[in-house]
């Protein structure tokens, strides 16, 4: 338990929140740009900006991405690990809900 | 035999069936097992009242369990495979048998690192460590899969502290003065942490919880309109809307699934 990684699913609005730590965010691509910062809408409607130190094909290849990184500021996180595509059909509005839901059971995320 | 077989690998693990064992107690045992989609963080906390026995979350056996998660480390061993999976709660490493007559087998030695799967197995201990001995694995390609896994994982915890709770408090259903309104302290909110920090809402929102805690509701919940009439003569109609509209968007209520006019309480 004590060797236990926890990589948490947050939106937006926690940023402040979780400034430092290393969390899971999920977007819809906005925007690729030239440079090597990507940036999304998260679920919860939020504008944030990724720099990416890996490959850019899943932010390329589909309009939803899950994000691993680490959190800079209150709208900017820097990829720890390769981003992951989830497609084009993927309910954002239900992964809010859940993120919402997950505050309020304490016990089990 | 091969049937006997199932029996003897899935009661062997807690350890203490010792022969090929089956008689009617382990077909009843099997019978009884049912998969549970959990978090890995559910496993570390899962009580185990008896040492070698088996894991009970609210009370409950856990028997076979489901997990979603992303792969991180993937280590190969001549007869098993060790994934260590990671699913936003925690991480657990999970073992797999290689079976050479295995067709799934081959498909998962293509998996690496950053693949989100489906863990079916069974929570143990192995070198004094919580682990998962898998029965099956597979990729998820529709990640909408991990939202409901996880929604589902939530619904079926509400589920259970509810019945619990009902199960335990029976005899506090019955109308008395603590279970009224108008009890200084309402004693069956013992189990209501969620609930509990109720001085930080308006009257109105109060009034909305605690007509929900008073209502025997089904899982359809109760009409907008309902709640708007049973209220009006406390308050108007755009603020108690407005509350509703509040306590869904704090989780304390939820849209039913009947339509967008019916809402329920979060709750036990």
């Amino acid at each position: 338990m004590e060797d236990s990684v926890v990589i948490p699913r947050i939106n937006s609005s926690m940023f402040r929140e979780y400034r430092d730590r290393i969390v899971r965010v999920v977007g819809q691509v906005l925007s690729t740009g030239n440079n090597n910062t990507i940036f999304l809408t998260t679920s919860d409607q939020g504008n944030i900006n990724v720099t990416v130190n890996h490959m850019r094909a899943p932010y390329e290849n589909s309009r939803f991405v899950e994000v691993i990184g680490q959190v800079t500021g209150d709208d900017s996180i820097t990829e720890t690990s390769p981003a992951l595509s989830l497609g084009d059909n993927f309910d954002l509005e239900s992964y809010n809900k859940l993120i919402q839901y997950q505050r309020k059971f304490t016990d089990i995320f | 035999m091969s049937n006997s077989n199932f029996n003897y690998e899935y009661n062997n693990q807690d350890g203490f069936s010792s022969s090929m064992d089956t008689s009617n107690n382990a077909r009843k045992d099997l019978s009884n097992q049912n998969l549970r989609p959990i978090t890995i963080k559910q496993i570390y906390n899962a009580e185990r009242p008896v040492p070698d026995g088996s894991f009970k979350i609210n009370g409950k056996d856990l028997d076979h369990i489901s997990i979603i998660g992303k792969i991180q480390n993937v280590q190969s061993l001549s007869t098993n495979t060790i994934y260590t999976i990671e699913d936003g709660t925690g991480s657990i490493d999970v073992r797999i048998w290689i079976d050479t007559n295995d067709n799934e087998a081959q498909k998962r030695s293509l998996w690496s690192e950053g693949a989100y799967v489906r863990v079916i197995g069974s929570a143990r201990v192995y070198h004094e460590k919580r682990s998962v001995m898998a029965f099956h694995i597979h990729l998820i390609e529709d990640f909408n899969e991990v939202t409901a896994h996880f929604l589902e994982v939530i619904k079926i915890n509400l589920e259970e502290r509810r019945n619990n709770d009902s199960f335990r408090n029976a005899d506090k259903n019955l109308p008395s003065f603590d279970n009224s309104n108008y009890a200084p302290q309402n004693y069956n909110d013992n189990n209501n942490n969620n609930m509990e920090s109720i001085s930080g809402y308006s009257p109105c929102q109060q009034a909305i919880i605690n007509l929900f805690k008073t209502q025997k509701l089904g899982e359809e919940g109760m009409h907008i309109d309902t709640i708007v009439s049973m209220l009006r003569s406390r308050f108007d109609e755009d603020e108690i809307k407005g509350s509703i509209e509040w306590l869904v968007s704090e989780c304390h209520l939820y849209n039913t699934t009947v339509d967008e006019s019916h809402v329920n309480i979060v709750g036990f």
